[in-house]
């Protein structure tokens, strides 16, 4: 009985977690009374797999984008599918910017490699033939999905050797890490895509990756300390605001400016704050 | 075996739809049944197989929580327990669980049911697995209405391909918030008819 159980569950697993099957060890869980509350592990964990799965998910869209151009799809066809690609493909990557920083092991994407594949994707042809141009659109997102794959593989690494740590290690390492993250200059600086005018969505990007964190774990910060959970809350509020309020239309973001200041006290604000709530859970 | 259990479930179907079952001495696939099965013979979860085999990056490439491409809508995918690593949620209408098996404990459990062990819940799968309707695509013609009425912003018309076969689940899988607290998109395959059909527009603009 047990094994026809452990039978039935392996085949669930097989299909419901395609992603995760090659390197994490998912438990079998007990039988009865499931609840779907993250415990404070899982909550850390999901953060790395939001993280890692973002960066899956452009180098998903970016083969798909390879596949298209060798079976031959038209220009326009293939122009349509690296346009919807490129914005996920930022966006997630520029999302995990904080697992990159934090993780020196999990290499970033080469600054070459992503100004190629922006460009790509904004080419235009209305000769008769667009080979050349479908060509570099391939070439483009064929090297970009492989950097973001190695990093995926990475990053997967990192999650495996966490699974065997306890709850309030991953969380105050974690929060630890959000604090570093957003105390350092590394969110607002090396934008790569200015020249394609994107300076205010990658830095949204970074910044939101960051904060999106507190999602998941805030329960377990609550529960410990409601003063510090408050603190948070006001903090990351304050941060979207002042980021919502000032990239608003902005393409070129100059390293001096007053907007980068405005940011930088609020970002530093909440990273101290999370330094807080890492503490909470030190040993 | 699986023949076997086709039969059987057809033959308890029409008292299934007939009387719920939920107070009587039936097993709980039939009480099951007796709330999800619907008038065309099928149960009310389309596509059982196909949301198993959603691609694990679905979600995120649409997900924008704090809506920062400013078109309003903004949509968070939801992790959920998987009894010690955290699954993308994908069943219910609050997502709130990874395996149709966790599903079906929480559904037993809104519904006071007890389900007895893994044998059982073994049957329950197949017998949902076996009368989940297959989601068809979409007509053309009723997908450009849909997508004109701007529908396709969280019921997303983009596919997805498994054993050979094209899905559309015409859902993100993340939640938005229309007023009543966070709802998944539901995912409209198998329902044509829904294409047409006025929804929460208003709620929504």
């Amino acid at each position: 009985m047990r094994l026809t159980f452990a039978a039935a569950l392996l085949a669930t697993l097989a299909t419901t977690a395609t992603a995760q099957e090659a390197t994490i060890v998912l438990p079998k869980g007990n039988f009865g009374n499931y609840n779907p509350t993250l415990s404070a592990k899982e909550a850390v964990l999901a953060n790395w797999e939001m993280a890692a799965s973002g960066i899956l998910a452009g180098e998903v869209l970016g083969r798909q984008v390879v596949k298209a151009a060798d079976d031959g799809a038209s220009f326009k066809a293939l122009s349509r599918q690296a346009a919807f690609a490129v914005d996920t493909m930022v966006t997630r990557y520029n999302a995990a910017a904080w697992l990159y920083h934090e993780n020196p092991g999990v290499t970033p994407m080469d600054d070459a490699t992503l100004q190629g594949l922006v460009t790509a994707a904004a080419l235009d042809c209305d000769a008769e033939d667009c080979s050349a141009e479908a060509q570099t659109i391939r070439a483009a997102f064929a090297q970009a999905s492989a950097e973001l794959g190695a990093a995926t593989e990475d990053a997967r690494g990192e999650i495996v050797a966490r699974q065997d740590r306890v709850d309030a290690v991953l969380l105050s390492e974690q929060l630890a890490m959000v604090a570093d993250y957003l105390e350092s200059a590394a969110w607002g600086s090396d934008l790569v895509l200015t020249e394609h005018g994107r300076d205010a969505d990658v830095l949204a990007d970074r910044i939101v990756g960051a904060v999106a964190l507190w999602r998941n774990v805030e329960p377990y910060v609550g529960l410990t300390s409601p003063e510090v959970d408050d603190a948070i809350n006001a903090a990351s509020t304050n941060l979207l605001r002042t980021m919502r309020r000032g990239l608003q239309g902005v393409e070129r973001i100059e390293p001096e400016s007053a907007l980068l200041a405005d940011l930088t006290v609020a970002a530093s604000n909440l990273a101290a704050e999370f330094r807080r709530a890492s503490a909470l859970f030190a040993s | 075996m699986r023949r076997g259990l086709t039969l059987a479930l057809l033959a308890i179907a029409p008292l299934a739809v007939a009387e719920p079952l939920r107070d009587s001495g039936a097993s709980v696939v039939a009480k099951c049944l007796s709330c999800h099965m619907t008038d065309a013979g099928g149960v009310d979860i389309v596509g059982l197989a196909a949301i198993e085999a959603l691609p694990p990056e679905w979600p995120f490439l649409f997900e924008d929580a704090f809506d920062l491409d400013g078109d309003g809508i903004a949509g968070q995918m939801r992790f959920v327990s998987g009894g010690g690593y955290p699954l993308a949620g994908r069943f219910g209408e609050k997502l709130a669980a990874g395996r149709f098996e966790d599903f079906a404990e929480i559904a037993a459990g809104a519904h006071g049911l007890s389900i007895s062990g893994p044998e059982e819940m073994a049957r329950i799968r197949a017998a949902f697995e076996i009368l989940s309707p297959d989601p068809g695509l979409p007509e053309p013609a009723a997908l450009a209405r849909f997508e004109a009425r701007g529908c396709g912003d969280c019921h997303v018309t983009r596919t997805f391909d498994h054993d050979g076969r094209t899905y559309m689940p015409l859902s993100d899988f993340l939640l938005h918030d229309l007023g009543d607290g966070p709802v998944r998109t539901a995912p409209l395959w198998g329902c044509p008819a829904c294409l047409d059909t006025p929804g929460h527009e208003a709620a929504v603009n």
